[in-house]
């Protein structure tokens, strides 16, 4: 069948679209075993500190639901702000960002980031490219474009690499306002600067609009919050436009897909290129989402899999050469690019 | 093609008449030869396809668009609703005749279209690649007699992706809208899709015959197979991967009684009926082509369309991407490629040796002729050259080369 | 075990008769138009000076631009192979370059220690470089080979040729003569030009360090002279260059 990856994709993407923004609605209580509560202890804020469950609706960061059905964290944008607490508790940076804050004590961590680096070292950046519900979205909208019969934007190598450079800043700065408001003395400025990635990242505001609940979408309490407020809109408007026009451009924006990335080298799943078979044609990195070029470029046998790489495996799907691109996990060949 | 002197042109004319006249009196239809190679076949599906060829069988109920070289995008010329045909050409009186059109150390294959296309084909609109020095100037040389019926496009001859593909988008979009208004023709998104499908479909099945050919040997002999292939500058994508598909079915269930000696890649210069000379020196001294990455066949058909963004650019952009950046044409930047389809070539059917047929006076082609010793002896594959041309008389010279080559791989 | 070995060349046709891989008899002749007539005459004169009757011979291989004319031959090889083989026993069974100067083609082979090929090349369909250049241009020198290659090594300061096509040498040729030069540098420098053009296929191969000179121009010792002052190395010269690869050819296995 004529591409049968991209197919694939498709359903796995929007089941995981329905089950972790619908996961609330479905499953309705917590899916806990004893023995689950036991492993993956339920984080909560010590005694005095602020948690999401503070909010009140119709501010910033006000959860529409307090329990998740499962206590994790995967590595995706699985938002806190799912419509009834939603299938997982939140999204990595979110897992980050609060125990940071909450100075949780690291017993209680560790099984929690396990599972998680266990699940990166398993897919790699497949989260991203397979299950994160806003990027299924943001293609979805390419998908729009493609039948409105508008050409993609292409975006210079610079620009992107100036992105990732940018989704640094909001990882280490965000940590660090993490760290420093979970500090005693600035405990007052908890309530404003709590979880500050979260009050701006666009999955905050697209989660409950589909779980036909309104977001927090308009606080203009204080000055801080306004800010915040505003700036959501325009990350907003940033995401909706780097789908609209170029593809995934937003990912190598998106800080949770930046934590991922670092597992990306060495995961489970890999991309692999067979360097003779290659016959320059370039559609690999004309249809990589995410404009990737090393695996045109590069005339060497091995792992191809590149920070930016979300393993959608589109440039598998389109090489036209037999065997020249394949995907393996662990070693085990899964398919390869093949012309039918 | 508008800058052009017509004084010179007047000139170019009067020959050209004289030509016209000196050509009646050749036959243009080589019957022996088809005749020679149609007996060493032993397919009944080849019987049409010699037809083609010595008949020059062409849909002529659609204004006819003649192209040059594998760069120019089929797909476009079909869905504006004309046929396109592939005028590359080897013929040697073709290139008798047009030595006196352009005198001198010039390519045969240059000379030889200048003779062709005193032909009774009309030509509605003929389109001329940049891709050598030849074809260049070739289309100045023929504007005396195509006047406007010229298109020339003009492609970088660096086919790195990364660098030139929005040259190369740029170039095809132009001709794309030139021919939708020479043609006055608004085809829609589905159209195009609908004739890449079909072009694809011609991919699949040369696909299948080209790996079969590679895997088993004997199963069709050079004459056939370049038949074959010639045919595709003929007849219609859809027609030939009809006859294509009967002959695969037929090659299927062939008992192969031949025995070769050795199995071997050829590369280089485009090989075209009726100068087939080379094959017939392979085949003399028993050597199975069993695979070939020469323009006329591996670069004319083995390259699909894959299209990533079904709007209009995207499918423009994946005709580029069809044509130019897997280009193989020595004309272009990328050795890298040519190396990296005789290696992989060679690694995924186990042939024994490359022979590189070079055509006396394309000289693109000898430049490459160092790196590419160089390369291969560093890997251990043997590599022979052949120089020649459209004449025969060195068939001998050029056999006890091949025959030493071959006992040189013993 | 008897064999016979025959080189149907261009210009000569030369057969050896050997027994147990050492020469006993050879015979060489002009190549006339009929070549069967030919090689009867040298097969005759061969097996007249080996002493043996022709039915003794159990294997009778051809070679050489004619070897599928020969109707008694039982097997045809290349005179590539034929050479690399003679060159190779000849030369004291080491890894070599072989350069063969024949009459209408020049061949560069190289064998490695065990006496395979692994690379060769011709000299395109062009005369130049080959014994038939160096024959017509003596002949516009108004004399023999042999004293064309004397001349050209007693020259002094030879002169430079620009052509190494047959034809134009033959008018820079005669224009020099007719600007007075000294026959002697004009012979020395077309010998230079032959040995320039065999010196850019020789250069074409990695491993030159040891290179074996055969066919009939190794019988010119002007051409050996030019050849090792352009390649820079020394060049030995087989023993009967000529029958190299009659000789090749019946030692084939
Ligand atoms: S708002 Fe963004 S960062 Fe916060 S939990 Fe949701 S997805 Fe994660
Ligand atoms: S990088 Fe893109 S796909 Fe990955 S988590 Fe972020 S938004 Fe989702
Ligand atoms: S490199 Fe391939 S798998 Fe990775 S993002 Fe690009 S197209 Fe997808
Ligand atoms: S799509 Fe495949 S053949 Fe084409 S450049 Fe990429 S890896 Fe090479």
């Amino acid at each position: 069948m004529k591409n049968k990856i991209s197919f694939i994709r498709r359903i796995v993407q929007i089941v995981s679209f329905v089950l972790l923004i619908y996961g609330g609605y479905i499953f309705k209580t917590r899916l806990y075993t004893e023995t689950g509560e036991k492993l993956f202890p339920k984080l909560k804020a010590p005694e005095g500190y602020i948690s999401t469950t503070k909010f009140k609706e119709g501010s910033i960061l006000w959860p529409s639901g307090t329990n998740p059905v499962l206590e994790n964290y995967p590595p995706s944008l699985v938002c806190r702000f799912a419509p009834k607490g939603g299938l997982f508790k939140a999204c990595i940076f979110h897992f980050i960002s609060e125990n940071l804050t909450w100075q949780t004590h690291i017993k209680y961590l560790l099984p929690h980031f396990t599972l998680f680096i266990l699940l990166c070292f398993l897919f790699g950046r497949m989260w991203c490219g397979w299950v994160c519900p806003i990027g299924s979205l943001g293609d979805f909208i390419t998908s729009i474009r493609k039948k409105m019969n508008i050409p993609v934007k292409r975006f210079p190598d610079s620009f992107k690499s100036s992105l990732r450079f940018f989704s640094y800043g909001i990882m280490v700065i965000s940590f660090f306002i993490s760290i420093l408001i979970g500090i005693p003395n600035f405990k007052r400025f908890q309530c404003y600067w709590f979880l500050p990635y979260c009050q701006i990242c666009p999955a905050r505001l697209i989660c409950p609009i589909f779980g036909l609940i309104k977001p927090g979408w308009k606080d203009f309490e204080t000055v801080i919050t306004s800010m915040f407020t505003i700036l959501g809109w325009l990350v907003m408007g940033i995401f909706l436009a780097a789908f609209y026009f170029g593809r995934r451009i937003w990912c190598h924006l998106c800080p949770v897909g930046l934590i991922n990335s670092f597992f990306n080298k060495g995961s489970g799943i890999e991309l692999k290129k067979r360097a003779i078979s290659c016959n320059k044609c370039g559609l690999c990195t004309d249809a990589c989402p995410m404009g990737l070029k090393d695996m045109y470029e590069k005339d060497t046998n091995g792992i191809y899999n590149q920070n930016g790489c979300i393993m959608c495996l589109r440039c598998v799907e389109i090489c036209p050469k037999e065997g020249c691109l394949s995907v393996s996990f662990f070693g085990k060949k899964i398919t390869e690019s093949k012309f039918r | 093609m508008k800058r052009y002197n017509t004084f010179i042109g007047q000139q170019y004319l009067k020959i050209l008449k004289y030509l016209t006249d000196k050509r009646k009196n050749i036959s243009f239809d080589y019957k022996n030869e088809i005749e020679k190679y149609r007996k060493a076949s032993d397919l009944k599906t080849m019987n049409y396809l010699y037809e083609v060829i010595s008949k020059k069988k062409i849909n002529i109920d659609k204004p006819i668009v003649g192209y040059f070289c594998k760069t120019i995008p089929e797909e476009i010329i079909i869905a504006v609703g004309a046929t396109p045909l592939r005028l590359c050409n080897q013929d040697i009186y073709c290139a008798e005749i047009g030595e006196e059109i352009i005198p001198g150390d010039i390519c045969p294959v240059i000379k030889a279209i200048c003779g062709y296309l005193q032909n009774d084909i009309k030509i509605d609109l003929l389109v001329i690649p940049a891709t050598c020095d030849g074809k260049t100037k070739l289309a100045e040389i023929l504007t005396p007699i195509f006047n406007d019926r010229i298109y020339f496009i003009d492609i970088p001859r660096n086919s790195d992706y990364i660098e030139n593909i929005d040259l190369w988008e740029s170039a095809y979009l132009k001709f794309y809208d030139y021919l939708k208004n020479r043609f006055k023709a608004k085809p829609s998104r589905k159209e195009l899709l609908s004739v890449c499908k079909m072009t694809n479909k011609r991919t699949e099945i040369f696909r299948k015959i080209y790996q079969l050919r590679g895997e088993k040997t004997g199963i069709i002999n050079s004459f056939d197979y370049f038949i074959l292939t010639s045919a595709s500058f003929y007849l219609s994508p859809s027609d030939w991967s009809e006859h294509a598909e009967i002959l695969y079915k037929e090659l299927l269930g062939k008992v192969v009684k031949q025995n070769y000696r050795k199995r071997i890649l050829l590369a280089g210069s485009p090989i075209i009926f009726p100068n087939f000379k080379i094959l017939e020196i392979i085949e003399d001294s028993n050597c199975y082509i069993a695979s070939d990455i020469l323009c006329s066949g591996y670069g004319h058909l083995f390259d699909p369309v894959k299209i990533d963004e079904e709007t209009e650019l995207g499918i423009i952009r994946a005709l580029t991407l069809k044509y130019i950046a897997p280009n193989l044409c020595p004309c272009f930047l990328g050795i890298d490629k040519l190396l990296n389809a005789i290696l992989e070539n060679m690694d995924k059917y186990t042939l024994d040796g490359v022979v590189y047929y070079n055509l006396r006076l394309c000289n693109v082609f000898e430049i490459e002729i160092p790196i590419l010793k160089d390369i291969l002896k560093n890997k251990g594959i043997p590599l022979l050259v052949l120089k020649t041309d459209f004449s025969r008389e060195d068939i001998g010279q050029l056999k006890t080369r091949l025959e030493a080559f071959i006992e040189m791989l013993k | 075990m008897i064999k016979a070995g025959i080189d149907i060349g261009s210009v000569t046709t030369k057969c050896v008769i050997v027994k147990d891989g050492v020469i006993f008899g050879k015979a060489i002749t002009k190549t006339p138009l009929n070549i069967e007539k030919a090689i009867d005459n040298v097969l005759q004169k061969a097996i007249e000076e080996a002493g043996i009757k022709e039915e003794e011979i159990k294997e009778f291989v051809s070679t050489g631009y004619g070897r599928k004319q020969c109707k008694k031959a039982n097997r045809f090889i290349t005179e590539i192979s034929a050479v690399a083989k003679g060159g190779h026993i000849f030369g004291g069974k080491k890894s070599c370059l072989i350069i063969d100067v024949g009459g209408q083609d020049t061949k560069v082979v190289e064998v490695n220690d065990r006496g395979l090929v692994t690379g060769f090349l011709m000299n395109d369909k062009c005369a130049a470089g080959t014994g038939r250049f160096i024959e017509i241009m003596s002949n516009i020198l108004e004399t023999d080979i042999n004293g064309f290659s004397s001349l050209a090594m007693s020259s002094k300061n030879p002169i430079k040729i620009n052509s190494t096509c047959s034809v134009f040498a033959e008018s820079e040729v005669i224009s020099l003569i007719t600007s007075l030069t000294p026959r002697e540098d004009i012979a020395a420098g077309l010998f230079n030009s032959i040995a320039l053009r065999i010196t850019t296929m020789v250069r074409q191969f990695k491993n030159i360090d040891r290179i074996l000179f055969c066919g009939g121009g190794a019988k010119i010792p002007a051409l050996k002279y030019y050849l090792e002052k352009n390649i820079e190395k020394e060049l030995f010269v087989l023993h009967e260059p000529q029958f190299v690869s009659a000789y090749g050819a019946a030692m084939i296995e």
